[in-house]
């Protein structure tokens, strides 16, 4: 046998070794989870200390006061009494505690959940995205090697410094679009996936994911309908499993999405701006690093990081036809990013809809772009391996990518922890059980007031919350008649959901509840 | 701090409030810092003058404007 044929066979069986390995979920899982362990480490080393940040003041203070009214109360997370003077919880469409997360913070309080809510959604993304990329053709070792891509990608470092938990909904993107591409390809079940993705971020506060994952989800729909515009008998068949598969995603989210979008019509968010950025600042976005002014994130920056190291796979994966949907996607994603900035994009036009002409920052689109990088990449090392197969100088065009995206894990790990050492942390406030009552609070740090026993009417969110012009931070009590001469009020039991009161009235008078 | 805020934001009653209290977190935080307590007993302080009087009448607001986030950031 020829020597040359000799060092082929043995190529091929090292890469079907490797192949056959990673293609078993037991090994991936624990690759996937040492990875994820690795980026969150900061965060779990400071897991019983509360996040400063403005935004994470109130949502972190959503998921604690959903803890202690399920912990303290024995109740359902219906209403927060704690801010705002009182909010529709269900209907509050920022607040993640309507997912299965939820448990880890019943379980482990909403401090320490948190990370490991981080931990646990970066696995869930990380073996998406692999699974992603294999339905697109990608290698089991050009799948595991991009996988990070996505799922450590920028966004996920910053969500946690900022308190932005609920971006890891995001994490849930291609198990979402895989299950389009399955449910039209294979078997219509594989929509279920689709439909609990969906579900999960709606209930995980995915005021984003949700929206921008149904565009993903809408692409892979005309995909398939592209693939198989040759045979147009097919079409109906497949526009009415697509139907099936959006039917399945909203039924399973009604139970967040109506009183959401109940919230919504009943208090509007106006947005009045022309967001966009240019495309240098979208690129600097994926490559750049992180910087930070103080514990503030400076700029765009590395805030959507993919790595530069990736860029030979992707440029590798760009060969061949199955490419070619994949990079329409990253380069519509990318194009829509840009907002208003270079005159219109399809952001501009998507503002025409209902739900997304209340979403403000179109450089978000670019977490899209991180799934097309992921997928492209994955193909590049795909491509490698198969040329490797064929002649054994392909190795000169493997092992480089494969060394480069294994290289390319130091700038988002790096990213990472350069975000959780950026937070502005303390101790949680000593936890007084008392008489709850509203104080006049203060938004920026809303989070601290739950701890003991009072609301904070001080009030931001990103829509108006409806509030009563009647509430006051320095009642003696919360309950109290209008005219005080008629009569006497006494509380006898409080809870979020409920509030018994025994009244004593000489004539008929007007009962006020410092709520809205 | 009041006056500062309205001048921040003329006619724009949440944006005052919000920029009072942002003003009111810096000046938590620097007490906190003073008197070596932590910041959640500065607030708890504040809420208990609040409610007991502690400050001349008048010069604390125990009201907020409603929520009407801004348009244009």
């Amino acid at each position: 046998m020829p020597t040359s044929s000799r060092v082929l066979r043995s190529i091929s069986s090292a890469l079907d070794g490797v192949e056959a390995s990673l293609a078993a979920l037991p090994l991936r899982m624990a690759l996937f989870g040492v990875l994820a362990l690795v980026l969150v480490w900061p965060l779990l080393g400071t897991a019983a200390d509360m996040n400063l940040f403005r935004d994470a003041q109130v949502l972190d203070g959503y998921e604690h006061h959903a803890v202690e009214t399920v912990r303290r109360f024995g109740q359902l997370p219906l209403w927060d009494p704690y801010y705002c003077g009182g909010m529709y919880s269900v209907g509050s469409p920022q607040g993640r505690h309507f997912s299965p997360t939820f448990l880890l913070s019943l379980l482990f309080g909403h401090e320490r959940g948190a990370p490991l809510i981080a931990l646990a959604m970066i696995v869930i993304g990380l073996e998406g995205a692999y699974r992603y990329a294999v339905s697109r053709g990608a290698s089991s070792l050009g799948a595991v090697l991009a996988a990070p891509i996505f799922a450590a990608s920028g966004v996920f470092a910053t969500a946690p410094q900022l308190g932005w938990l609920n971006f890891f909904g995001f994490e849930l993107m291609p198990w979402a679009a895989l299950g389009v591409r399955e449910g039209l390809r294979t078997r219509l079940a594989h929509g279920a996936l689709t439909a609990i993705a969906f579900a999960w971020m709606v209930g995980f506060g995915g005021t984003y994911a949700g929206p921008l994952v149904a565009v993903v989800c809408v692409f892979e729909t005309l995909e398939a309908l592209g693939e198989r515009v040759r045979t147009p008998r097919v079409l109906p068949a497949l526009i009415a499993r697509a139907s099936l598969i959006a039917l399945m995603a909203v039924g399973l989210s009604l139970f967040r999405l109506l009183p959401i979008a109940e919230t919504l019509m009943s208090a509007p968010r106006v947005i009045a701006d022309r967001p966009g950025i240019a495309w240098d600042v979208a690129y600097r976005a994926l490559t750049g690093e992180l910087g930070f002014r103080g514990n503030e994130i400076a700029s765009l920056d590395g805030f959507f990081l993919v790595g530069a190291w990736a860029i030979p796979a992707v440029l590798a994966g760009l060969f061949g036809l199955r490419a070619v949907p994949v990079a329409l996607m990253g380069a519509l994603a990318a194009w829509t990013a840009t907002g208003y900035a270079a005159g219109w994009s399809p952001f501009v036009a998507l503002r025409a809809l209902p739900l997304f002409s209340t979403l403000r920052y179109p450089e978000r689109y670019l977490i899209v772009v991180a799934l097309a990088v992921c997928a492209l990449a994955a193909l590049g090392v795909t491509h490698a391996q198969r040329l490797t197969r064929r002649h054994p100088l392909g190795l000169l065009v493997l092992i480089p990518i494969v060394a480069l995206l294994a290289f390319n894990l130091r700038p988002l790990a790096a990213s990472h922890h350069a975000a959780a050492e950026h937070r502005s942390l303390s101790a949680p406030p000593e936890r007084i059980d008392r008489d709850f009552q509203q104080a006049r609070g203060n938004r920026w740090l809303a989070a601290h007031y739950a701890h003991f026993s009072r609301g904070s009417l001080s009030c931001w969110e990103a829509w108006p919350v409806p509030q009563s012009p009647f509430l006051r931070g320095d009642l003696p009590a919360d309950e109290y008649l209008v005219d005080p001469a008629a009569g006497r009020v006494q509380r006898t039991y409080w809870s979020p959901n409920r509030i018994d009161l025994e009244v004593t009235l000489s004539r008929p008078a007007r009962l006020r509840v410092n709520q809205n | 701090m009041r006056a500062r805020a309205a001048v921040n934001f003329p006619g724009d009653l949440w944006s005052q409030g919000d920029d009072f209290h942002a003003m009111e977190w810096q000046r938590a935080a620097q007490l906190a810092s003073m008197h070596r307590i932590a910041l959640g007993d500065a607030l708890r302080a504040i809420d208990d003058g609040m409610r007991a009087g502690w400050a001349r009448p008048g010069t604390l607001q125990a009201t907020v404007a409603p929520c009407r986030p801004r348009p244009v950031y």
